[in-house]
């Protein structure tokens, strides 16, 4: 566990790498003359909002600090500040050295170039000279995994061995600071298992890492510092140890059992709340859950049928290619099941005011709490674009009806229930 | 204190930017980005094709087919004594690469915000390398230009050492209007369906398909400020030996060219940084 990382004390190195002070962001909403006046949400003034607040914190050699918070908190937008692709709309930051980041997985891979060529396009827009990477190449291949498809072009690679490489190009090339978004989850067991003891000789070596997760299980593992951030405040800067199990606690509360089951089925989604992380367009008006026999309600057994229902209000124009997606979080939004609507042939066409109904024949997720995210898109020109988005927007509980498995209860039961039919041979 | 650890260089990052800083020297750091992205501009667009290279003088051939018949045998204007063939297309030549250079370059920022909006390098690289591949084009056109010019009579002369000239300056016009406008043209869809009027209203304006000689004599003051007038005289003037009388316009033409190009790396610098957020 972080045990190891801690065997190199924290702030033994005195060079400060990365200071925050006071960063924000602030976007303006795209026009809402289509729209009619939309409801302000939280952090909103005008057309305007802060994706960031008052953002400061200091980093020295060898730490490594994971950025958590909510969806729509700020994560992302920092992320992007501290990258250089986007200016902060006030503060600064100071950060000291080469700074590599890898905030989608591939971006600046051309499909039609090969990997070894892929490499050094990577490289390029790093800004690391042709020599650096010819002599880090040969590494670059190994670490990834690549082998002898180094020399095929990266649009017949496997999403898995896309990711290799290009963990792989930009972890290596030396940066002096690294940041990540959301990449370290990605890949098999094997390749996790060497980003970590990766991440570490960068650590122990003076580099500085920061990322981004939604697994308080990866924060754990790979960093010593911590950054909360919720509506783009930060709400602590600590110990990693510390600053999780506070989110924790703070994302748990509100989902006792009794508070879900006496809350209404029946959620107004058209007034301001902070449960939004995109909200481009109001499109989603309201949504509500119904159990047995379509009677509304929060509470389910494993096993029972679920429906979904989720009203909309939209212009022929906003609603054309529309696709809606109900994602099922863990407390800590970890997703636990996704539901799209057909995103083929079959797309949706929303106009007017309605109800879109997703059901699914039998819940088979384990017992618990489990908050429910919806977001609406449109594809345009082959690209999804998420137009409103909503977190936390309703909380089920699920629980155990009959014993499927253990007669006693169990810590960990997995992820989903499942009947089974079990039979002794010879019998 | 551990190993003493030499002083990183330090990389500053706030909300203002003084709007003369460019950033040239963070440009020149990126060069080999440049030559990749040229490089990838020019071989993505033939990796899919049967044809492949062949595609770069097809399309303009066959537009050349199409004036010459059209213009040359049906309308039958009159070049003086040149083959309507090659006053064509010692014209189109120029002018080709002026409409979709700056096409390119218009629209630079918008075709790679993939790239923009997730990865940090100076994007004043992106409208030189997203005119390089109509540079590269028009070369191989020049080479037929010769070939067929031959066929006629026009064997080359010395006055050929302009062309590389020539070349470089219409690519620095369209660089220095996608400078202006690459920014707009991300945050309004329309500027780029308007450029593309504007290019074709060009096309039938500027003297490619008749001799400026048909241009009523008072208009030629203003007319002969347009650069691509003065590029395209040029370019026959090298191929074919048409004389050509440079008036004082284009010398004013050439200045506006250089301003336009200087304040565009401005505008586009002050402009390129606000591009990611509209996305």
């Amino acid at each position: 566990m972080f045990n190891r990382r801690r065997r190199l004390p924290p702030r033994n190195r005195n060079e400060v790498t990365v200071r925050a002070e006071g960063l924000g962001k602030r976007y303006f909403k795209r026009s809402t003359i289509e729209t009619g006046a939309a409801d302000p949400p939280v952090r909103q003034q005008g057309n305007s909002f802060w994706a960031l607040r008052d953002v400061s914190f200091e980093l020295r050699q060898g730490d490594v600090l994971g950025i958590i918070g909510k969806n729509g908190s700020g994560k992302s937008t920092l992320l992007k500040i501290l990258s250089g692709i986007t200016p902060p709309t006030s503060g600064r930051a100071e950060i000291a050295g080469r700074v590599g980041s890898l905030l989608e997985v591939g971006t600046g891979f051309h499909p039609d170039l090969t990997g070894r060529e892929n490499i050094f396009l990577a490289g390029s827009l790093l800004g690391v000279s042709r020599q650096e990477v010819t002599a880090q190449v040969e590494s670059i291949i190994d670490f990834a995994g690549i082998g002898i498809f180094i020399d095929t072009p990266v649009k017949r690679y496997s999403s898995g061995m896309y990711v290799r490489l290009a963990y792989a190009v930009s972890a290596l090339l030396r940066s002096d600071v690294l940041i990540l978004d959301e990449v370290l989850s990605v890949g098999d067991a094997e390749f996790q298992e060497k980003t970590r003891t990766h991440v570490e000789d960068l650590a122990s070596d003076g580099r500085t890492v920061l990322f981004v997760s939604h697994s308080m299980e990866s924060v754990k593992r790979f960093c010593n510092w911590c950054l909360w951030l919720d509506e783009g405040r930060v709400n602590e800067f600590g110990p990693v140890g510390d600053t999780t199990g506070h989110y924790m606690e703070s994302v748990s509360s509100g989902t006792s059992a009794e508070d879900i089951a006496t809350a209404p089925p029946f959620v107004d989604l058209t007034h301001g709340k902070s449960f939004y992380a995109t909200r481009e367009r109001t499109i989603l008006t309201s949504i509500r859950t119904l159990g047995v026999d379509g009677v509304p309600t929060r509470v389910f057994k494993t096993g029972d049928p679920i429906t979904v229902e989720i009203g909309y209000r939209a212009t022929a124009s906003e609603g054309a290619s529309a696709f809606i997606s109900v994602f099922f979080l863990w407390p800590n939004e970890e997703r636990r099941m996704v539901l799209q609507s057909p995103h083929d042939n079959t797309v949706f066409h929303l106009s007017g005011e309605g109800t879109v109904i997703c059901r699914v024949p039998e819940l088979r997720l384990t017992p618990g709490v489990y908050t429910i995210m919806i977001d609406y898109g449109q594809v345009d020109f082959d690209r999804f674009h998420s137009i409103d988005c909503l977190v936390d927007v309703t909380r089920i509980l699920v629980v155990e009806d009959r014993p499927l498995g253990a007669r006693h209860p169990i810590d960990d039961l997995g992820e989903f229930m499942q009947p089974s039919q079990w039979t002794l041979l010879p019998p | 204190m551990p190993d003493a650890t030499p002083t990183l260089p330090r990389k500053i990052i706030q909300a203002e930017r003084p709007w003369w800083r460019l950033d040239l020297a963070d440009a020149w750091a990126h060069r080999e980005l440049l030559w990749l992205l040229m490089w990838r501009n020019v071989t993505s667009r033939y990796a899919q094709m049967a044809l492949g290279m062949v595609w770069a003088i097809l399309e303009p051939l066959a537009l050349l087919l199409t004036l010459v018949l059209v213009f040359g045998f049906f309308v039958r204007v009159d070049t003086g004594n040149i083959p309507y063939p090659v006053f064509v297309f010692a014209a189109q030549i120029p002018w080709l690469l002026f409409a979709k250079a700056t096409m390119n370059a218009v629209g630079c920022l918008q075709e790679h915000m993939a790239l923009v909006s997730k990865v940090s390098f100076p994007r004043l690289l992106l409208p030189f390398a997203s005119v390089f591949r109509d540079l590269f084009d028009s070369v191989i056109l020049v080479l037929i230009l010769i070939v067929v010019g031959m066929f006629y009579g026009y064997f080359p002369t010395w006055r050929l050492i302009v062309v590389p000239a020539l070349l470089l300056s219409v690519t620095m016009l369209a660089i220095a209007i996608g400078l202006w406008l690459a920014g707009p043209a991300v945050r309004m869809r329309d500027v780029r369906p308007i450029m593309l009027i504007i290019l074709q209203m060009g096309f039938y304006f500027s003297p490619i398909l008749f001799p400026p000689s048909l241009v009523p004599p008072r208009f030629l003051p203003i007319y002969t400020m347009n650069p691509m007038y003065w590029a395209i005289e040029i370019s026959r003037w090298a191929f074919l030996g048409r004389p050509v009388d440079l008036s004082p316009s284009f010398v004013m033409a050439l200045v506006v060219v250089v301003i336009a190009f200087v304040s565009g790396l401005f505008v586009y610098a002050a402009n390129e940084r606000a591009a990611v957020d509209v996305q």
